[in-house]
């Protein structure tokens, strides 16, 4: 038989441990889930075909090729339909042949940009050097032409040459 | 009682006794999601304030001017099949306050970390929270989404 003392002892713990349940249910930790989401619209792509000045550039004479030649740099872009757009251009200060420079510059109407691919002879002209603000066809598209000129010295060393144009397009948010 | 019962009695009075025992439950209901909205320009990160009609708001309800601690986990990314987008909460992106409307006049806090509080006069506390999604320039089109759970228990006092 056990003695009062345990007994109470014991009774006093199993109280304890009740309430220390009853404590931990109503302090329990509750959650509830909602949803974060949004949806993205299309990224913009792009691809280019060459400037191209030809194989007959002569000493002394400089050369231009129009925006709206066939030789003319052009810029296919693709994106969500009917959302601005920003171009930008880094542009090349001199064609390079080793340690050779071949001196290119871009007029403030050597840029053009229109939303059909066949529009590059009525293509609305822009300055290559600040870039350009439009908006994407109905279909998400846009073309773009660069023209430019180089001028080659009297004593430009012969050989091709050859420099980077970089076109970058962000959306602008609207 | 003999020594020994008495040493379980106070030991049970002064560190087995829960502080408090109430009553009524706690309740969480999450009233709506924060939304983006489906105009998501890639490269442009675009903020849902917790102001806004937008944000995510949810529901507290207990025992009248008890104090609750409140914890987000928080996503870093949204998910689209394969693909992630960034998103981020900062140290003012959530808010409480014990009126259903006061959502502009809410009292803002960092939904990274967790906070304390009181429930309302009517045992009810409202929470909301905004957010930030930073797409990349190529990031995929459609939707994304992951999602927020909030936790809410007693302190206790």
């Amino acid at each position: 038989m056990k003695h009062p003392s345990t007994s109470l002892a014991i009774a006093l713990v199993a109280v304890a441990g009740l309430l220390m349940v009853l404590s931990g249910q109503v302090q329990a930790q509750i959650t509830t889930t909602v949803t974060a989401s949004g949806t993205v619209l299309t990224p913009i792509t792009v691809t280019g075909t060459n400037l191209s000045f030809g194989t007959s550039i002569f000493p002394g004479i400089n050369k231009s090729v129009a925006r709206t030649s066939a030789d003319a740099a052009s810029f296919t872009i693709s994106g969500e339909a009917s959302k601005e757009v920003t171009a930008t251009f880094t542009l090349p200060t001199n064609l390079v042949k080793g340690a050779d420079n071949l001196p290119i510059s871009f007029s403030t109407t050597d840029g053009g940009h229109s939303t059909s691919s066949t529009g590059q002879s009525t293509a609305t002209a822009f300055d290559p050097n600040s870039g350009v603000t439009t908006t994407l066809s109905t279909t998400g598209n846009l073309y773009i032409w660069l023209g430019g000129t180089v001028s080659p010295a009297h004593n430009q060393a012969a050989g091709a040459y050859t420099g980077d144009i970089t076109i970058s397009l962000v959306y602008t948010g609207n | 009682m003999n020594a020994r019962c008495f040493t379980v009695f106070v030991s049970v009075l002064f560190f087995g006794f829960p502080p408090a025992i109430y009553t009524q439950s706690l309740t969480l209901t999450g009233l709506q999601n924060l939304n983006f909205g489906d105009t998501i320009f890639p490269g442009i990160n675009k903020t849902v304030a917790r102001t806004d009609g937008n944000a995510a708001k949810f529901m507290i309800s207990g025992d009248i001017n008890k104090e609750v601690r409140i914890t987000f986990s928080l996503p870093t990314v949204l998910e689209l099949t394969g693909n992630t987008m960034s998103i981020h909460f900062s140290s003012t992106d959530a808010a409480y306050n014990t009126l259903e409307f006061g959502q502009s006049t809410a009292t803002a806090f960092d939904p990274n970390n967790a906070v304390i509080t009181r429930l309302g006069l009517d045992g009810k506390l409202y929470i909301w929270l905004g957010g930030t999604v930073a797409p990349t320039h190529t990031q995929p089109a459609g939707t994304y989404a992951n999602d927020i759970v909030l936790e809410v228990q007693y302190t206790g006092n």
